[in-house]
């Protein structure tokens, strides 16, 4: 599958959240998008799910541009296109199988599933997944009860229910503690390579890119400053992607976690470097 | 718990789950023909005055006043 | 969170307005026994106002029939089970259709979920017309049109109870978190998914609190709308009462049957929100 940006823009009001981002991606690979908060990284990704709706640009995939696409066909696209989001984005009150079976939402009916009606296979499949992922102990519990990195791994087997082409990861470990967050980030990078899916995932901290991605997009006032390999991602031209001074140091990459939590942000550097 | 009696657990759950979902409405729409003849619905048709309402509605058009109550 | 002062101011205006109905059902209930003993009094002898100072006789002799024929009550009130049963039934129905009506429009109503977000003003005041009409209006309409009977006093209150529901409904939705919503957005699930799984699972416990207190008050909107005409038991007593003397004692059944029935319905919808409430710890009321 052959994905195609072409100068993808999104105005709010008088800012350029993202301006003119162009990129190909010719294989299946794992990719991170870094950048300082405000950058546009989730503008960018919540476009290509289609989630935000793109002011100017295209989005070729197989040569047909999602962008354009409308009311059922874009539905169709989006559940080709599966997002993963920094607060989970389940559905609390019910219980974690059914979440994982609405990444099949598109390609059933709508009157069954609104009547809870799966098939037996489609339910099965649900707990393989979670089995995958190490959570079928929590299968009939209710999605809230879960911790956060459970949650997480449930909202990523709902993203493997869609089967889809893409998974979009938002910030996908931001809200959880460092153990989950490398439990989160295997699991990624494990679908990746089991499965040949191509994933693409905003990041807050540059080592979590370097170690896991085969690419690394950086991006800076909403324009694609950096595209290139993690050995091509020195220090100094991190400096250029988040805009820092002399005094600029890799730790204080992160967008969601303030000041009071520096023991756990090293405590998380530590955990996935060794 | 052994994957067998998750399996089992779930696809219960689920089972659980449709029957609800398919007696509730069920038992609305029975509530429902219920008073469709208890209210005598069918024979609502044949006793509605439709000029009455035709005549209300020429009151909200006209100021010569039809309907006094 | 401001919206739970918001949502109990809601829910102390509803109780306001279920005390207006009771207090106007109790009313027009007084009235019509006054106007009936009045009625009887002057066929039987004198004048009303002549016979003032008797006034106070009338409760005395009123209990004194009572006890004098006690053991024809219970036979009363049950061949006035029907007639209640129909009462009960107008409200029922026209609760129902407020619920799925109300959710409805709400769902229409509310920015960010709305399917069409520039029609959000039009549904909006749709809602704020049918709520302002109250009900004896729309139901003299109908009955005008559609003759006597329980139909057109259950689209009178139906019609009313969406409006003030679809308002109530739409608050709660507003408050609702939008993360799910976005999480099946995400998936390609078209509005009716999203808003099942997404929305009504999260204010479901809120609307069924609300609709239940709305059947509450449309018990008493229903026993009213009899009066006028529009069936139930409310037209029983207004027979019982203008067809001359000495049915006293079936207003006393009528009195009773209709009091236990709004006390028990109250009690068992009370404690239902209770639990309600209380599985629902975030969810709040
Ligand atoms: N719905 C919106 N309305 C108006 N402006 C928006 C909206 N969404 C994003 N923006 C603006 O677009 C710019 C990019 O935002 P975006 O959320 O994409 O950044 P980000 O790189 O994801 O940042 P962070 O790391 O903090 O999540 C910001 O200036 C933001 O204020
Ligand atoms: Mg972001």
């Amino acid at each position: 599958m052959r994905i195609e940006a072409q100068n993808i823009t999104r105005i709010f009001g008088s800012t350029r959240a993202v301006d003119a981002a162009s990129f190909t991606i010719d294989r299946p690979m794992m990719i991170g998008i870094i950048g300082s908060s405000g950058a546009g990284k989730s503008t960018l990704l919540r476009m290509l799910n289609r989630l935000t709706d793109a002011s100017d640009g295209q989005l070729l995939v197989d040569g047909r541009d999602v962008l354009a696409l409308r009311g059922g066909e874009k539905r169709s696209w989006q559940s080709d296109c599966a997002m993963i989001f920094q607060q989970f984005n389940l559905v609390g009150r019910l219980d974690v199988v059914s979440n994982v079976l609405h990444g099949l939402l598109n390609k059933r009916g709508t009157l069954s599933t609104l009547f809870n009606i799966w098939s037996r296979a489609d339910i099965d499949r649900a707990i393989a997944i979670l089995d995958r992922l190490g959570i079928a102990e929590q299968a009939t519990k209710r999605a809230e009860a879960l911790s956060g990195g459970q949650q997480q791994r449930v909202a990523i087997a709902r993203a493997l229910m869609q089967d889809p082409k893409i998974i979009l990861a938002d910030e996908p470990i931001a809200s959880l503690d460092p153990m989950n967050a490398q439990v989160v980030m295997d699991t990624l990078r494990a679908i990746h390579d089991e499965d040949g899916r191509t994933v693409i995932c905003n990041l807050h901290t540059l080592d979590t890119a370097r170690r896991y991605c085969d690419r690394v997009i950086g991006m800076r006032k909403g324009r694609i400053v950096f595209d290139g390999t993690p050995e091509q991602l020195t220090t100094g031209v991190a400096r250029d992607i988040y805009g820092a001074g002399v005094d600029f140091s890799e730790t204080a990459t992160s967008t969601a976690i303030g000041g009071d939590t520096g023991g756990d942000r090293e405590y998380a550097e530590q955990m996935l470097t060794d | 718990m052994a994957m067998a009696e998750i399996n089992q657990a779930v696809h219960a759950g689920f089972s659980r789950k449709r029957a609800f979902s398919l007696a509730v409405p069920a038992a609305v729409l029975a509530y429902l023909i219920y008073v469709a003849i208890a209210f005598d619905l069918a024979g609502l048709a044949a006793r509605a005055r439709w000029d009455n309402g035709a005549l209300l509605l020429q009151d909200f058009w006209s100021y010569k006043t039809h309907v006094t109550r | 969170m401001t919206d739970i002062a918001q949502i109990s101011a809601d829910y102390r205006g509803i109780a306001g307005r279920k005390r207006l109905y009771s207090f106007l059902l109790w009313g027009i209930f007084a009235a019509l026994m006054i106007s009936g003993l009045r009625l009887a009094n002057d066929r039987n002898a004198g004048g009303f106002w002549d016979g003032l100072p008797q006034i106070f006789a009338f409760p005395s002799e009123l209990i004194g029939e009572a006890i004098e024929k006690a053991g024809a009550l219970p036979g009363h009130m049950l061949s006035y089970l029907p007639a209640l049963i129909e009462t009960l039934n107008i409200a029922a129905v026209a609760t129902l259709i407020g619920v799925i009506g109300g959710g409805f429009m709400a769902l229409l109503a509310t920015p960010g979920l709305a399917p069409w977000p520039r029609l959000v003003p039009l549904f909006r005041r749709m809602l704020d017309i049918a709520r302002a009409i109250p009900e004896l209006v729309i139901a003299l309409v109908f009955i005008f049109v559609l003759g006597g009977g329980p139909v057109p006093a259950t689209l009178a209150i139906a019609f009313h109870a969406i409006g003030a529901l679809g308002k109530l409904f739409s608050e709660v939705a507003e408050n609702a978190s939008p993360k799910p919503v976005e999480g099946l957005e995400s998936v390609g699930a078209n509005w009716i998914q999203r808003m099942w799984f997404g929305v009504l699972q999260q204010v479901g416990p809120n609307w069924i609190s609300y609709a239940m207190l709305r059947f509450e008050i449309n018990i008493r909107a229903s026993a009213i709308l009899g009066f006028v005409g529009a069936g139930g038991i409310g037209y029983a007593l207004r027979n019982a009462i203008s067809w001359g003397q000495g049915r006293y004692d079936a207003a006393a059944a009528i009195f009773i049957l209709l009091f236990l029935t709004i006390v028990t319905f109250d009690q068992l919808s009370s404690m239902a929100r209770e639990r309600l409430v209380r599985g629902n710890a975030g969810g709040r009321i």
